[in-house]
């Protein structure tokens, strides 16, 4: 009984985990086009989600390997190997969710390995995690995804623009916008190819672990059905802070530029995935958005946002150890399922937490696309319903001069997206 | 996979990368311009001249191609 309820712990924390893939990574291709109005937000998450759940189903290619070469949970299995990974999920989750609430797009699949090392770490020891591995499959490609990335995407930005220096504005328009969607829908496809493959995986370790399937047997059709939904609900729900930082933050987006950035991220994550060599779809995204901003005559890039996102790419991986680690000290302390239970909870009020947090200044379909000015946080209100707040605010207690009562100045201006 | 395979990976991701991620969108935009050559007809309306339709046909006709041969390649499981 105490089995079959950790095992389904494992896998309702597996799915959250993919659902916070699916959240964290709809910028990665739809933040440009909702940037330029080629697609209204909703429509440009809808259409995201549905090709995030098609591509779930396509491949399951790498799901069996996904920890393979990073950790080495061979001579684990049962309970043991089901605390690990319940704790590297609860790792992988909290930080997705911190780096969503501070909009910065960081690497779902760094947080997912940075977990799994960090509980197989302080589970295991050192002969837990293979450091080769880490530094040839995780370190090294993510110092580099980034700038191939934007080379490309700055190659590409630059000679698009060149060449339709003289054409119309509407013909570009309307072009581009047909450029942007299908460059942005072969981006969430093979998202959802790649990334539902890893909650897949891991999903399937715990079954292995739990003795209900062998390593030998295939994935179980419920497990990519389960996962394709999860990614197909996150992606949909959008991570509207994310989606903000990249569409609005890092640079202003033209149409041109929207389409040589994602054209450029779905050549090179295609390519790179068909090789063998693991970048992060994210990190290749927000190289491509740079570059295409480095790219184009004129453009300015907010090199502090860039900045903010490198740092918070280096300390992904350690930061999700550490919780992973955290974690799996609790759960190994308490001990049984009840130390399950209680990270399982741990992790359910700190997301709860942090999203209670978000309400304070939602970032929403409404504001995504209001000016980076007022930074990641625009005000949503209405102006009038500002104007009330502000007059609730700093009329009753403060006795002013008539000339200036009757102009009080705001905190903050609401510009209308 | 160790250190000299990620360098030639990388050598022919950017080579891929640069002339499927920076060639498409540039012909894209040489399609767009196709697109641009206007004339005046007889009744004084502008259309695209036969060589801007040829150009923009060719042009849009080969990122189409390469948009479908990547989701195959996708569905395939190629990736």
């Amino acid at each position: 009984m105490a089995e079959t309820l950790i095992l389904l712990l494992v896998i309702i924390t597996a799915l959250a985990f993919d659902f916070t893939n699916g959240f964290h990574d709809t910028g990665n291709a739809m933040a440009t086009s909702i940037a330029t109005g080629a697609l209204k937000p909703k429509v440009a998450v809808t259409l995201s989600a549905v090709l995030n759940l098609i591509g779930a189903f396509l491949s399951v290619a790498v799901a069996a390997t996904v920890a393979k070469g990073i950790v080495n949970l061979e001579g684990v299995g049962g309970q043991d190997l089901l605390r690990i990974v319940l704790a590297g999920l609860v790792g992988a989750i909290l930080w997705n969710v911190l780096t969503w609430l501070l909009g910065i797009p960081s690497s779902s699949s760094h947080a997912l390995f940075g977990g799994l090392i960090g509980a197989a770490l302080v589970a295991l020891g050192t002969s837990g995690v293979l450091w080769n591995g880490v530094v040839a499959k995780i370190v090294f490609p993510a110092l580099l995804a980034p700038v191939v990335a934007g080379v490309v995407a700055g190659i590409g930005s630059w000679v698009v623009h060149r060449i339709v220096a003289t054409v119309p504005e509407s013909t570009q328009e309307k072009g581009f916008r047909w450029g942007q969607v299908g460059s942005a829908s072969l981006v969430s496809l093979a998202h959802g190819t790649n990334d539902a493959q890893k909650t897949m995986g891991v999903i399937f370790l715990a079954l292995v672990a739990h003795g209900s399937v062998t390593a030998d047997d295939t994935i179980p059709f419920w497990v990519i059905a389960a996962c394709a939904i999860a990614i197909g609900l996150g992606t949909y729900l959008g991570g509207w802070r994310v989606i903000r930082t990249l569409g609005k933050g890092l640079v202003e987006i033209s149409p041109a530029q929207g389409m040589a950035a994602e054209t450029s991220s779905a050549a090179i994550i295609l390519t790179s995935s068909s090789l063998g060599l693991p970048l992060s779809t994210t990190h290749v995204a927000t190289g491509s958005i740079l570059g295409s901003g480095v790219g184009r005559p004129g453009a300015q890039v907010r090199w502090g946002v860039a900045g903010r996102m490198g740092v918070a790419w280096l300390v992904t991986l350690p930061a999700a150890a550490a919780m992973g680690a955290v974690a799996w000290g609790i759960a190994h302390l308490i001990g049984g399922a009840t130390g399950m239970l209680v990270v399982f909870a741990i992790l359910v009020a700190g997301c709860f937490a942090m999203w209670l947090r978000s309400r304070r200044a939602p970032v929403n379909p409404d504001n995504v696309n209001a000016d980076w000015e007022e930074g990641l946080e625009p005000a949503a209100q209405p102006a009038e319903k500002l104007a009330t707040v502000t007059v609730l605010d700093e009329a009753p207690e403060v006795p002013l001069p008539a000339e200036d009562a009757a102009e009080p100045a705001p905190r903050r201006v609401a510009t209308p997206a | 996979m160790d250190f000299s395979d990620i360098g030639l990976s990388l050598v022919k991701v950017l080579v891929v990368g640069i002339t499927l991620g920076a060639g498409l969108p540039a012909l894209f935009a040489l399609g767009l311009k196709g697109l641009a050559r206007t004339e005046a007809r007889p009744d004084g309306t502008l259309a695209v001249t036969a060589g801007g339709r040829a150009v923009a046909g060719l042009a849009f006709g080969v990122v189409s191609l390469a948009v479908i041969v990547g989701i195959l390649w996708i569905v395939a499981g190629g990736h």
